[in-house]
């Protein structure tokens, strides 16, 4: 059974083709032609080109006949007609017939025609059969392209395509009184401005809104509608675009591009500073430090949001003490946005020492605001009038080798700086770590100094004392070896030199003259003529050596090659 | 033979003692070296019977020493080592036997010693240190191809500025036999010494150990040599060879030696030194060299005055 099948489709597909080609034994589907044209000669579009292209669809053609009708009758009477563009009977009857016409927008009495709608009407005859097409094509006479009579954005400049509500859809609207449909187009090519550059690079082309026609003051009004780039970029970028609305027709007249349109595309909240507080500039900072005779009277935030800031507002945590929005106010160079906040210090005094928390929102006008964001700007202020205690020394008065010295000291307020003077002339300041611990790298001078140790907080209050100690640095060459070692801090060996050293090696010996151990001075350290070790007490295998007498010999070697020995007698003495 | 046999199994046992009690090395309160002899020769001068200058080395060898014996010395290092060491001995000794047609040295039946040690040194930061070390000794020789001896000593001292001082004990056993007439000797010292000390109000003990074979021949020309090895905390610490030559009997001596350390890194040092003599009074000298970058090189004198046995 399907073998046959097989068989018999080939045999039916011939029958039909047959018949379908007795039903349409002329096809006039090939040809061609400009749709519109303007015959005003300005040397752009003045004709309208016709590719006449008719097929005897298996029968040979033996007349074909072209005009133009005013007129859309499939059969047209001739009082209609305007012009015939081909009347031809065929000498050789031929299966099909090609030719190229021009039509010049006059009649046959040369009269130029005005502009409106005429009809391609095309009528073929073969032996048996004798045809107008079936439809007429239209083809237009336009004279002069379309106009912009004004043109509008909403919801306007500012566009936030994240709010809800204006909708987050940009409309671009165009006014036309002779915008045609029909024959006319319009598109809007958006752009965006590099702030790098300062130039506007394409970014989208968008088409207009078919199904939108309005009016405005009785002028047909168009649309055109923007996301913001969502769906063509795949995500909105902030920043300055500009739209351009350009309109024009298909008859060769010039197009008309309207100005273009800004639009500003902001969907980030505002960034907040605390430009201003008390006596001192204060930046964005994660918690303020006030005395409490420098509370001040206001706090100036300075909003940095590409769109302007229309409000700001400030309340303290859970509005437990006030809330107040912000005034504009000068500030700066007066270019920059700011806004003003009264405090009321009085009730900051009523509080005492505290730490208050400080909540500021901005809302730009296009709608974004850093409560919605969730990223209101959080500030801490702490009121503290409470002097820190006196920092303490870790690093004891004594007489240094090396002018290098590492400064340990401690203090109980963490977060407070140690300001370190020596002989009334401040070397640096020492941050208190988390541990109540600081340290400080100076170099000290030959000599004899006197250092001291001043705690300030944040807040600015002094520590009431300033503990002090001695050094004295004597310049090398010297050694400054422990004579007894208790396997403590602080014992180091300590040589300088007065040149930098090839090789610098330690020998302990005991008092027999067994060596019991090398010290190597790192050959990195040997690059300046200051040199520290430490000795563990053990001996080469790391054993522990017994307590009592050693010699030391301390072997140099300059970068001449020239060797010197020192021996030195010390003693273990562990606690 | 039968003494040879003996002294093998002696000498088996010290080897096994050897890996007994060993401690780290080093450290200070106890008695140092006394007699320059000791110095010329390397420290290998324990064995032909010394007399009391061995109650600073091998007690067993005080058996040499006949009726009343005393001396005195002092040390002092080269190379700007702050360091001076000088001691005071007493000794007797009683039951002299008469020496055999073979045997080269005479001895005592049993003898007595006793010494106080000073050693004194600048340390690096120049603040001064001092100990003292107070030593008692007996020997007893049973046969005369064998003696044993003891040696206790006590030791004090510290920082002048008595912020840190200590105390320290220490025992010293020694066994010197006879394994082959006429001049063949073995020796074994086995020294421990604790240390307990208190310093700046914190208590602080070690022990050590030292262990110290030596083997003395006479040779031709009646040189004496002896060969030491020291042993201590699992490891060979040194060995040494000592030689002594009589030039003019009783009258003038010649010493040398030669010590090789061998830890960390291995040193040679070599010793002279001479001895003269008149009646019962002998003066000695001995001088070690030591490199360059070792502890500094070491003279030594001492005085021994010997006296009539009773």
């Amino acid at each position: 059974m399907g073998n046959e099948m097989k068989r018999l489709t080939p045999i039916c597909l011939t029958i039909l083709i047959l018949m379908s080609g007795s039903a349409l034994a002329i096809d006039f589907s090939g040809t061609t032609h400009d749709s519109a044209f303007s015959p005003n000669g300005d040397s752009s579009q003045d004709s309208c080109s016709i590719e006449i292209d008719i097929a005897g669809e298996g029968e040979d053609l033996v007349s074909v006949y072209a005009g133009i009708y005013s007129v859309s009758d499939q059969e047209p009477d001739v009082a209609f007609l305007i012009r015939t563009l081909l009347d031809l009977e065929l000498a050789t009857p031929n299966g099909s017939y090609h030719s190229s016409l021009t039509w010049d927008g006059k009649d046959g009495s040369d009269a130029l025609q005005p502009e409106g709608v005429y009809y391609l009407q095309m009528h073929a005859a073969t032996a048996d059969t004798d045809l107008w097409r079936q439809t007429a094509t239209t083809i237009f006479i336009n004279n002069a392209g379309p106009t912009i009579e004004s043109q509008a954005i909403e919801p306007g400049f500012n566009f936030n395509p994240t709010n809800t509500d204006p909708p987050n859809q940009m409309q671009i609207f165009f006014d036309s009184y002779d915008f045609d449909v029909a024959t006319d187009f319009a598109r809007a090519e958006i752009e965006k401005l590099d702030s790098t550059s300062g130039s506007y690079s394409a970014f989208e082309m968008i088409e207009r809104d078919v199904a939108y026609l309005s009016s405005a003051g009785g002028v047909p009004r168009y649309r055109f509608v923007w996301d913001g780039g969502l769906l063509s970029q795949g995500a909105i970028v902030d920043g300055l675009y500009r739209a351009t609305i350009t309109i024009g027709d298909y008859a060769g007249n010039p197009d008309d591009v309207a100005a273009p349109l800004g639009i500003s595309m902001d969907t980030t909240p505002p960034v907040l500073k605390v430009a201003e507080l008390g006596p001192a500039d204060v930046l964005s900072p994660p918690t303020i430090y006030i005395h409490p005779d420098d509370i001040p009277d206001s706090i100036i935030v300075t909003p940095i949001d590409q769109s302007s800031v229309a409000a700001c507002s400030l309340g303290f945590v859970a509005d437990t003490l006030f809330s107040v929005a912000g005034t504009p106010c000068a500030w700066g160079d007066g270019e920059e946005p700011a806004f003003s906040f009264p405090l009321p210090a009085a009730e900051w005094v009523a509080y005492g020492d505290s730490v208050y928390q400080l909540f500021f929102n901005g809302e730009d006008v296009s709608g974004n605001s850093n409560r919605q964001n969730r990223s209101v700007l959080r500030a801490v202020i702490s009121v503290d009038g409470t002097p820190p205690p006196d920092p303490a020394w870790l690093t004891t008065s004594s007489e240094r080798v090396q002018p290098w010295l590492l400064l340990e000291g401690t203090c109980e307020e963490a977060d407070a700086t140690v300001i370190i003077t020596s002989e009334g002339e401040e070397l640096g300041t020492a941050p208190v770590n988390v541990y109540s611990e600081w340290v400080f790298m100076t170099s000290l001078d030959e000599g004899s100094q006197t250092l001291t140790a001043q705690a300030i907080d944040k807040a600015g209050n002094l520590s009431p004392g300033a503990p002090s100690i001695t050094l004295t640095y004597s310049a090398g060459p010297v050694m400054r070896i422990p004579g007894r070692f208790y396997g403590g801090r602080d014992e180091d060996i300590y040589i300088n030199t007065s040149e930098t050293m090839r090789e610098l090696i330690i020998r302990v010996y005991t008092l027999d003259g067994v060596l019991v151990r090398i010290l190597d001075f790192n050959p990195q350290s040997l690059s300046v003529p200051e040199y520290r070790i430490n000795w563990d007490l053990t001996d080469e295998e790391g054993n522990r050596l017994m307590d009592g007498l050693y010699i030391m010999n301390i072997a140099m070697t300059d970068n001449s090659g020239t060797r010197t020995f020192e021996r030195k007698v010390v003693a273990i003495v562990r606690d | 033979m039968f003494a040879i046999k003996r002294s093998l199994a002696a000498a088996l046992l010290l080897l096994i003692a050897i890996h007994a009690g060993a401690n780290p090395q080093g450290g200070s309160f106890r008695l140092w070296g006394h007699g320059a002899r000791d110095l010329a020769m390397g420290d290998a001068s324990t064995l032909m019977a010394p007399g009391l200058e061995s109650l600073f080395t091998q007690p067993a060898s005080l058996v040499g020493m006949s009726g009343f014996g005393t001396g005195i010395s002092a040390q002092k290092p080269t190379g700007g080592v702050e360091l001076a060491l000088s001691s005071v001995a007493l000794g007797w000794g009683s039951g002299l036997r008469s020496p055999l047609k073979s045997e080269r040295v005479p001895t005592s039946d049993y003898a007595f010693a006793a010494a106080f040690q000073h050693l004194g040194a600048t340390l690096a930061d120049d603040t001064g240190w001092g100990e003292w070390t107070a030593a008692a000794a007996c020997a007893w020789s049973p046969r005369r191809w064998l003696s044993i001896g003891a040696r206790g000593t006590m030791s004090g001292g510290g920082s002048d500025d008595d912020l840190d001082n200590g105390r320290a004990t220490s025992l010293a056993l020694g066994a010197r036999a006879v394994v082959l007439h006429p001049g063949l000797e073995i020796g074994w010292i086995l020294e421990d010494y604790y240390q307990s000390f208190k310093w700046d109000n914190s208590r602080t003990r070690h022990r050590g150990s030292t262990h110290l074979i030596s083997c003395g021949a006479m040779l031709p020309f009646a040189v004496q040599s002896e060969f030491m090895l020291k042993y201590r905390f699992e490891d060979v610490e040194s060995w040494a060879i000592g030689l002594e030559w009589p030039v003019l009997v009783e009258r003038l001596t010649l010493r040398t030696g030669v010590i090789r350390q061998l830890r960390v890194e291995s040193v040679w040092s070599p010793s002279f030194g001479f001895g003269v003599a008149h009646y019962g009074l002998r003066l000695d000298y001995g001088f070690r060299f030591n490199r360059v970058e070792g502890p500094g090189s070491i003279h030594r004198l001492s005085l021994l005055w010997t006296g009539i046995g009773l």
